[in-house]
């Protein structure tokens, strides 16, 4: 047990790449079984991700993992303490949950056995870069794996419905820019310490504070990340890109592919910079100004549509606006209410693009007006539903009101009460269009034409299958849990490390 | 009128990006350390281990490759995965539209027409240079260590030989074609061979790709030696995933386009 | 900051090939005025001391602009006559 102890770090990546690789393979003979070796790679990857977090958190310190055998900085080392060992059981279990809900999906749309092993390699693939994102400890190679996410997230979005590949080209476009700005930054980076290692240019931060190559190597990260993130002036891909990926791959795409680099902002700005020092935080003021306009505009973008998936892509705009805040406010219950909240958000939003998801796959349902009345053939639906829709707003027993309440405090702390201003409203705001669609939910519709009615009741009332039930059910407890135990979280596991390594 | 008045202002636009971007640049770029000076922070921490270190762990002459596949190694993996990750969504976004059905798979030429001077010269010319390529190739895939080359040359260059064929418009058919499917069951292979490469230093009680404990290796059995295998096996992944890649692309690409020359 | 004659030129060349590309009208004709960006890429790569770069360039610059005309060949409007609706 003590062999595969120490090796979990890397398990965690090589399972689902090994399943990958093998999945054209496997599925020239079977498709049917390279679909459930990705799936059961990727469960095994959810066990080992408990079992990290659960030995991280009860030793108290971090894993330092040496590939290749050779000590930092001449190789390249994982690293993972509190923090990140939640982010990686955060994206394996939303990989796992996508890959069973995308397989009555790809079981209809199957022509060709290399097209069902394309699809569940592509989502592999994303799973394993967001995984290793999250798990690294060095610039480059950091890099490296954001460019497998781009281009699994540029396949799984062109594969998608009419405008799929318009968005998917928009999207390529733009995060190619975002890569690159991302690269020049870590290249300048090089050129000023001459090493990749984090940890290592933690070190040699605080003799370079005031050099013009750091302070064009900030800027050119802020809008790298920027741009992969959907911050407020560089998001212009995003609304198109989430709503016309695939249905069965849209819910990782739009929960955990935008959070993973908010996250790597927050190690590069807390870790590796000096926040203290005057540069900074102008940067960080900046920061703040994006995420707030960020706010405002994604929410009062989402009242004017009325297709359910572009709702969903604005809020997100507004959402990752308030990891931004978090960002920007930078004490520890900010740090925290952020960390917080990238988990929260991406079951929320995992959730309601699964239910956006079933929707379509039932019913072909795209615009909220059709909803009338589906609670009574979909229960399970509409509950995950309903539970998503109150937590984004931010009512209480659930994760979404915890998140905010500590980017609240945090902000009081700090007293800059314009972030708790923007947090009301934009609740608020969120409030009127997640309402109007509980609401189209459980009332009759204006008109139902007699074709629309037919196929309702043809449908022999039937729920949805088993595997498009387990994600809806995991992420609705997950939900509930994360607000219940929310303290536990906050205090014992985040915040000892937040206040050690990332506000020296 | 009105078109060509837009596409003045879009000119001058972008004219007037090209000049800031290029001011900025030489602005930031007087920042930058001379290139290849001895005292900058690039050129005195890391680089001087690589180098001075590099034969005597490695046995290998060429540092490129020494840091590329062994001190870096894993970086590689994950540049091959992406290579691999780019012919699945190719033939996921490409293959799904309308295919030009070629009623001649081969595509030969009869002995009239005015193709005969062209296609002899290309005939005489192709059956000289292949066999030259692709010994070209797999020399540069076993010479990687020793001198200029390494996995990702020696798979495109492969590679160049199919597509020669491909192209060239001939008597009798030569090869036969490779399907797409084939091409990437090769390249996961090939990633799959590198993965393998590195889980077997695991079941010996290393790390992932730590070639110190590779249970088989090369020469008198000295700890280079293990490396300059572990480094062989790599770079013979990284060729078949390079080779099958370009071949699925190629494939995907002609079954839509009709040649009309 | 120094720089060479034969580097200054280049970069030139890449410029002007760069907005050649951009502003022409026959989609054939910018294909093969890639194929020289690629060239004057690898001389740059070979002059700056990357030896290993210049030589996967060269390979990959063979290969890329086969797959463009390859690709080029299925679009009707290429541009090549003119205004030819």
């Amino acid at each position: 047990m003590n062999q595969i102890a120490q090796h979990l770090p890397v398990l965690i990546i090589l399972f689902p790449l090994c399943a990958t690789l093998l999945c054209p393979l496997i599925s020239h003979f079977s498709p049917d079984w390279g679909k459930r070796s990705v799936i059961s790679a990727l469960f095994l990857s959810v066990v080992c991700a408990v079992w990290q977090l659960v030995i991280v958190v009860s030793s108290g310190e971090s894993i330092h993992y040496f590939l290749g055998g050779w000590k930092p900085p001449i190789g390249i080392e994982f690293a993972v303490d509190n923090v990140n060992a939640v982010i990686i059981l955060l994206v394996a279990v939303i990989s796992w949950t996508t890959s069973l809900f995308s397989s009555p999906f790809e079981k209809k749309e199957r022509t060709r056995s290399l097209y069902s092993a394309g699809y569940y390699s592509m989502l592999a693939f994303l799973a394993v870069g967001l995984l290793g994102m999250s798990t690294t400890g060095d610039a480059f190679n950091l890099y490296v794996f954001m460019e497998i996410t781009a281009i699994s997230g540029y396949g799984l979005i062109a594969v998608g419905e009419e405008k799929g590949p318009i968005a998917s080209f928009r999207y390529l476009m733009t995060g190619t820019i975002g890569a690159s700005m991302y690269l020049l930054g870590v290249g300048f980076l090089y050129a000023s310490t001459g090493t990749l290692n984090m940890a290592d240019l933690a070190d040699k931060m605080p003799q370079l504070t005031d050099s013009p190559l750091i302070i064009i190597a900030v800027a050119c990260l802020i809008v790298g990340f920027g741009i992969k993130m959907a911050l407020f002036p560089l998001h212009g891909w995003q609304p198109a890109a989430h709503s016309y990926a695939h249905p069965g791959a849209d819910p990782m795409i739009a929960g955990i592919m935008i959070k993973i680099p908010a996250y790597a902002m927050l190690r590069f700005f807390y870790c590796i910079f000096i926040e203290d020092s005057k540069v900074m935080q102008l940067f960080f003021a900046a920061l703040g100004v994006m995420a707030v306009l960020g706010v405002l505009f994604g929410s009062l973008k989402a009242l004017r549509y009325d297709t359910y998936n572009k709702i969903l892509a604005y809020s997100s705009i507004g959402q990752v606006g308030y990891i931004a805040m978090g960002f920007a406010i930078g004490n520890v219950y900010g740090l925290i209410g952020a960390v917080l909240h990238i988990v929260s958000h991406a079951f929320m939003k995992a959730g309601l693009f699964y239910t956006s998801g079933a929707l379509k796959y039932r019913y072909g349902i795209h615009e909220t007006t059709y909803l009338g009345q589906v609670y009574r053939k979909m229960p399970v639906t509409s509950l995950t539903m309903v539970v998503c829709a109150l937590s984004m707003i931010g009512l209480p027993p659930f994760a979404g009101f915890f998140s905010k309440w500590y980017l609240a405090l945090g902000a009081i702390q700090k007293g800059q009460y314009i972030f708790v201003a923007v947090l009301i409203l934009s609740s608020l705001l969120g409030a009127i269009y997640f309402f109007r669609i509980i609401e189209k939910l459980f009332m009759e519709r204006e008109k139902i034409s007699d074709e629309e009615n037919n196929m309702r009741t043809e449908k022999k009332g039937k729920e949805l299958p088993w595997q498009m039930l387990v994600p809806l059910i995991v992420v609705v407890a997950a939900v509930i849990l994360i607000g219940l135990f929310n303290a536990y979280i906050a205090g014992d596991v985040l915040k000892p490390v937040i206040t050690e390594v990332f506000l020296k | 009128m009105k078109k060509s008045n837009s596409n003045k202002k879009l000119a001058a636009g972008l004219i007037a990006i090209i000049i800031l971007v290029g001011a900025s640049a030489l602005k930031i770029g007087s920042f930058l350390p001379v290139i290849g000076a001895q005292d900058t922070p690039a050129n005195s921490y890391l680089s001087e281990y690589y180098i001075s270190h590099a034969v005597e762990d490695t046995a290998s002459h060429n540092i490129v490759t020494a840091v590329l596949a062994d001190y870096r190694g894993f970086d590689t993996l994950f540049e091959t995965c992406v290579l691999f990750l780019s012919g699945i969504t190719a033939v996921m976004i490409l293959s799904t539209k309308k295919k030009i059905s070629h009623d001649k798979t081969i595509r030969t030429i009869n002995d009239n027409s005015e193709h005969i001077f062209s296609s002899n010269i290309m005939d005489a010319a192709f059956r000289i240079v292949v066999p030259i390529i692709l010994i070209y190739g797999i020399y540069v895939l076993i010479h990687g260590e020793i001198s200029l080359g390494g996995g990702f040359q020696a798979g495109a260059l492969l590679a160049c030989a199919y597509l020669l064929d491909r192209i060239i418009p001939s008597f009798q058919m030569r090869v036969k074609h490779i399907t797409d499917e084939i091409a990437l069951i090769t390249a996961g292979t090939g990633a799959l061979f590198y993965v393998i490469t590195g889980i077997l230093p695991m079941l010996n009680g290393g790390n992932f790709l730590e070639f110190n404990k590779l249970p088989f290796g090369s020469g008198a059995g000295d700890i280079a030696g293990l490396h300059s295998t572990g480094i062989l096996m790599i770079e013979i992944g990284v060729t078949l995933c390079v080779m099958g890649i370009i071949i699925t692309i190629l494939e995907v690409v002609l079954e839509r386009t009709d040649f009309d020359d | 900051m120094p720089i060479l004659l034969l580097e200054g030129l280049l970069l030139l060349a890449m410029i002007s090939i760069a907005i050649a590309i951009i502003f022409g009208k026959n989609l054939l004709a910018a294909t093969i005025i890639y194929c020289g960006f690629s060239f004057s890429a690898m001389l740059l790569y070979t002059i700056v001391g990357a030896a290993d770069v210049a030589f996967t360039e060269a390979i990959i610059g063979t290969i890329s602009t086969v797959y463009f005309i390859i690709a080029i060949k299925s679009i009707k409007n290429r541009g090549e006559h003119d205004e030819k609706k």
